[in-house]
This record gives structure tokens, C-alpha cells and sequence, in this order.
């Protein structure tokens, strides 16, 4: 009798051990982010080709033609510094009536959305908040800053180059 | 009194030349050797030309089978033009019968010296141009690539700290690779010691008068300056995390004054006005013509010109003729020009003229309308060049080497401009030229 009060109690006392309750995973109620590079999957450098009509597109929301893309092409081979080259022909882009940019006052009106939009319409990513300060900022404390300003240094900039 | 005046002179001068000055390298330098001009022109007659039509001046004696003799280069060599079946000039009453007049009252092979049988090695158009910029031979690297020894726009930049726009590579077109000699991917110079590439005839062709006249002008500190901010903030994130692109490094001031440049000959071009040779009927003509307004704006230590309408030889032998007598039209124009129209470069240039390879001994089985044969470039004719040489410190009338006595190889071109400019020893000891030797050192 003895032995089996023993072992009931030890069997209890096992019992009690395995069933206790477990924690639950705890949830901290915060937006989950992103910790890898915003840009880390864009390693591909553009041809001048791909560059070209990417921005035409951009800028004038419809397909470049396969002869101006040609000719375009032809253009920027023909000078040996790339940016300059870039420079001159969408700063050419930007004096055709055709190119479809949001107008300043537009800009000027929600510069958060702007930018954003700028962000995806170029970079086909989110804009980080650091990028989004950095711009605010500066568009702010600069009033005389176009949206072609903007759209041209989107267009001109390194990160644009690569996919 | 002048004794003194003597002293403070010397002084400054000797300050001046000992100075060290720092480099976009980082490293104090101090200038290697002496120059013998400040500026260099190479013309590079690419596209292949027989040492027969050329410098032998055997004119049609040679390849066609027909008796007519001379010198259809009268600018570069002495001698008579051919007298019979002259088919290689302008048109009076038929295609070329009326050879372009003489520039140059001397010509260079007066002024200069002439190595008058040197070897070219490569026979392709790429690998000649590439052999000669860059003093190596292209034995282990493709087409449509880009050198892999730094070119002599490197070493000059690197080791003569001069600015981007001081270094200038003009070619007649962009096929061929030709835009991709700009500068090599050697890890110890490449993109950053580059020179400025511009095929004049495209960019202020009829594609460039399409995509580029029309570009819109900036204002530089109202508009230029914001719009570089924001790039460079744009460019600041995205090299923390991704790649850099290739920069010859024009700083903002240099690509500034390459815009305005563009500008500029859009508007001479339309109006006329650009600095062409006489005759400008091809397009290595109005090549020559644009690369007299670069020389003009931006005087450049080191313009290499690129010719190379003389490839038409494979089918069309009688247009190799007139493209031989017009490279040669466009020389002496060049050397006129600089000593006539650029004052900064007047008797302080020094020009040379190499082809990139020859041609054949023998003809191919093509044949052109006036029934002469076409050559390829593929046998041991194909390896014999010639090159002159001009400028301060250059003997003149001296010849060396002679059609059985080759003296030279394409390969010193480099070493050559090098020793010209000043930096024969920084680039001979960077230890990667297939040869050390000037075309000096063989004289």
C-alpha cells in the first residue's frame, strides 16, 4: 500500500510537470520591416538601350519607337561620357510637349504623395524614411525646385542605371 | 641688372619645374622628364593601307596591273602625283579626275621624320588601333571589349595629372569597338584616367540634330545646381548598398563647357561655319573638321583622330584611293589649322600619322567599277606600316628604314607620345608595355 501511495504521488507529480501551461509566442503589435537593402537586388547595369526606353517611358508613359531607339542609342555611343550624354538627350525629352510630368503646383500640394510616387515611378521601390526627410526638407527649403528638376535627377541617377 | 633679372628667372623656372603638384591619384609627383611639345595629335589612318599606294607611291603600277606611278599623299611624302588614270580626286567631268590641291607648302615628310617601313603586327581594325594606344598587343583579349592594358589617355592622366577634358579620342563612326578605346579595365588605371570620347559625324549627324539639338539649357546655378543635390543624394544611398558606375571623371566645370561645345556645333553646323578641310565630301573629312573645333576649345594635351573610310578597300578599290588622297587632304588641313587658327598649339604640337595595319600583297577576286581589284587584310604585307613624326625637337627630312629594313613596331606609338609629353619613365616603369622603346630610341 505504501509502494502504491509512492508511486501514484511520483505519477502525479509528472502528470502535473508535462501539463503546466505554455507561453504564448508574444506579439509585440508592430509593422513588421524590412532588414535587407532596399537596393540589393538591383546588381544588373542597364544597356543604353534598356536605359532609353525605360525613361522614355517614364516620362511619356508610352513605348519608344524601335527606330528612335536606334537612332537615340547611336546618339549616346557617339560621346564617351555617359552623363553628359543622358543629360542631353532627356534634357531634349523634356522640351517636347509630350512629356507627361505632374505640374509644381501638384508637387507642391501633397509632397509626400509626390515623392512617393516619384520613388516607385523610377526606383520601383518604397521610399525609406531617411530619403523621404532628406527630400521634404529640401523641397521645402527650396521653392523654386520643379517637378522636371526632381524627375531629372531621378532619371540621371546611378541607382536608375541598374535593375 | 640682367644678371640679376637672370637669377630671379631661373629661380622661378627651376621652382616651377621641381614643384611636386598632386595628382588625382593622391600621390605628390613630380614631373618625370622634360616635354617636347605640350600637345600630341595622332592620326590613326585606320581601316588597313597598302605601303604600295602609299608611301612607295605606286598608285595603280602595283595592284592593277596598269602603268601609272605617284604619289597620291602629297601632303605627308615628296613626290609627283600620278600623271595617268587619275581617279582618286574630286569631279570635274568624271569621278575623281580632278586631284584636291596641296595644303601644306612643305610637306611632313620635310618637316619630320618618317619611319618608312615599320610592323604593324595586328591586321584587324580593333586590334591595330588598340595595339597602338595602348603599346601592348591584343593577344589576350576579344573584340567588343574593352583593352585590358591602360591606354596612353591613362597613363598621361594618372601620371601627368591632366584633367579629362585634356585628352580626347575622336573617331569617324562608332562601329568597329572604336567608342570602347577610351580607356582599359586594367584595375591599376581604367574608367577614372579616361579620355573623352566623340564620333562627331553621329552626334552632330542627322540622329544628333533629331535627339540632341533640341536639348534644353539648364541654368546652372538655378536649376543645374538642384538637380545635380538631389542626384548626388540619390547617388550617396545608392552607393552604400549597390555598384558604381563607370566616370572619366569630367569634373561639373569640363562637362559644363562639353554641353555648351555640343551647343556650339549644332549651331556652326547649321550655319556653315565648322572648321572642315577644304574638301569635306566623307566622313572622315567632316571628322577632321569637328576635331579641329575640339583642339580649338579645349586644346587638349592628347587628341587621338580615328579614320577609317580607307576600309572600303575589301570591294571597292577606287574608293580606297580617294579615301587615301582625302586623309591625307585631311592632315595637312589639321597640321594648317593648329599652326594657323589655334595659337595656344601653334609650334607646340607635335603630329603624328601611323596607319593601324597594311593590306594584302594580293588582291581578292572583287572587283569595282572601274574594274580594279579590292584587298583584304590578312598576310605579311598586311603587318607593313609607316609613321611620321612632327613637331618641336623632331628631326626633319630624316628618314629611317626603308622597304627591305624594318625599323619600328606599333607597339612604340605609346612609349613615343609618352616621351613626347614628358612621362616616358613613369609609363615605360608601370611595366606593362610590350616594348620600352621609343620610335627615338630606334633613330
Amino acid at each position: 500500500m505504501h509502494i502504491f501511495r509512492k508511486y501514484c504521488i511520483k505519477i502525479l507529480v509528472v502528470l502535473f510537470v508535462f501539463s503546466s501551461c505554455q507561453q504564448d509566442d508574444l506579439i509585440y503589435d508592430i509593422n513588421q520591416l524590412q532588414s535587407s537593402s532596399y537596393n540589393a537586388n538591383k546588381n544588373k547595369q542597364k544597356s543604353i538601350g534598356q536605359y532609353i526606353s525605360i525613361v522614355y517611358a517614364n516620362l511619356f508613359q508610352t513605348a519608344l519607337s524601335s527606330n528612335e531607339l536606334v537612332e537615340i542609342t547611336r546618339c549616346i555611343e557617339s560621346i564617351g561620357d555617359k552623363q553628359v550624354a543622358h543629360e542631353i538627350v532627356l534634357s531634349n525629352f523634356m522640351n517636347s510637349d509630350d512629356v507627361l510630368i505632374p505640374s509644381d503646383s501638384l508637387m507642391r500640394a501633397d509632397l509626400d504623395l509626390f515623392l512617393e510616387e516619384t520613388y516607385k515611378r523610377f526606383f520601383v521601390r518604397d521610399i525609406t524614411e531617411a530619403e523621404r526627410e532628406f527630400f521634404l526638407n529640401y523641397l521645402n527649403a527650396n521653392p523654386n525646385v520643379s517637378s522636371e528638376m526632381v524627375y531629372m535627377s531621378f532619371a540621371l541617377s546611378n541607382e536608375y542605371q541598374f535593375y | 641688372m640682367k644678371r640679376r633679372s637672370f637669377i630671379k628667372k631661373a629661380s622661378l623656372a627651376s621652382a616651377a619645374i621641381t614643384a611636386p603638384f598632386i595628382l588625382p591619384s593622391g600621390r605628390l609627383f613630380a614631373a618625370s622628364g622634360m616635354r617636347m611639345s605640350d600637345h600630341v595629335v595622332l592620326v590613326a589612318f585606320a581601316g588597313g593601307v597598302r605601303q604600295q599606294e602609299s608611301i612607295l607611291q605606286r598608285y595603280l603600277d602595283d595592284s592593277q596591273s596598269y602603268p601609272s606611278a605617284g604619289n597620291i599623299l602629297y601632303n605627308l611624302f615628296n613626290g609627283a602625283p600620278p600623271t595617268d588614270k587619275i581617279v582618286y580626286g574630286t569631279k570635274n567631268i568624271i569621278d575623281g579626275d580632278t586631284p584636291i590641291p596641296q595644303i601644306l607648302s612643305q610637306t611632313l615628310e620635310n618637316q619630320g621624320t618618317t619611319f618608312r617601313e615599320v610592323n604593324a603586327s595586328a591586321v584587324g581594325h580593333y586590334a591595330g588601333v588598340n595595339a597602338m594606344i595602348t603599346g601592348n598587343y591584343m593577344y589576350t583579349q576579344g573584340l567588343r571589349n574593352k583593352p585590358t592594358m591602360p591606354t596612353i589617355f591613362e597613363y598621361l592622366r594618372r601620371h601627368q595629372g591632366e584633367k579629362a577634358t585634356k585628352t580626347w579620342f575622336i573617331g569617324n563612326g562608332i562601329g568597329n569597338s572604336i567608342p570602347l578605346l577610351d580607356y582599359s579595365t586594367h584595375s591599376g588605371y581604367g574608367a577614372s584616367y579616361g579620355a573623352n570620347f566623340l564620333a562627331p559625324i553621329i552626334t552632330f549627324g542627322s540622329d544628333g540634330e533629331k535627339h540632341l539639338k533640341n536639348a534644353k539649357i539648364y541654368h546652372p546655378e538655378d536649376e543645374l545646381d538642384p538637380m545635380y543635390k538631389m542626384k548626388y543624394f540619390l547617388d550617396n544611398v545608392w552607393y552604400s548598398q549597390g555598384k558604381q558606375l563607370p566616370n572619366i571623371g569630367n569634373t561639373e566645370e569640363e562637362k559644363a563647357e562639353i554641353k555648351s561645345f555640343v551647343k556650339d556645333m549644332f549651331e556652326k553646323t547649321e550655319a556653315g561655319t565648322i572648321a572642315h578641310p577644304p574638301i569635306a565630301d566623307n566622313g572622315d573629312l567632316r571628322t577632321i573638321g569637328y576635331a579641329c573645333e575640339v583642339m580649338k576649345r579645349f586644346k587638349p594635351t592628347l587628341t587621338v583622330i580615328y579614320l577609317s573610310n580607307v576600309d572600303g578597300c575589301h570591294s571597292n578599290f577606287t574608293g580606297y584611293l580617294e579615301s587615301l588622297h582625302r586623309a591625307d587632304h585631311g592632315v595637312g588641313h589639321i597640321w594648317d589649322y593648329i599652326q594657323n587658327n589655334i595659337p595656344q598649339m601653334a609650334n607646340n604640337t607635335t603630329l603624328m600619322v601611323v596607319p593601324e595595319h597594311g593590306r594584302n600583297l594580293d588582291s581578292n577576286n572583287i572587283e569595282d567599277g572601274n574594274a580594279f581589284s579590292g584587298y583584304d587584310h590578312s598576310d605579311g604585307n598586311s603587318r607593313r606600316i609607316f609613321s611620321t613624326i612632327v613637331g618641336p625637337g623632331i628631326d626633319s627630312n630624316l628618314s629611317i628604314g626603308g622597304e627591305n629594313n624594318q625599323i619600328g613596331d606599333i607597339v612604340n606609338i605609346t612609349p613615343t607620345i609618352a616621351e613626347i609629353l614628358g612621362c616616358k619613365n613613369d609609363v615605360v616603369g608601370s611595366g606593362l608595355l610590350a616594348s620600352n622603346k621609343s620610335l627615338f630610341d630606334l633613330i
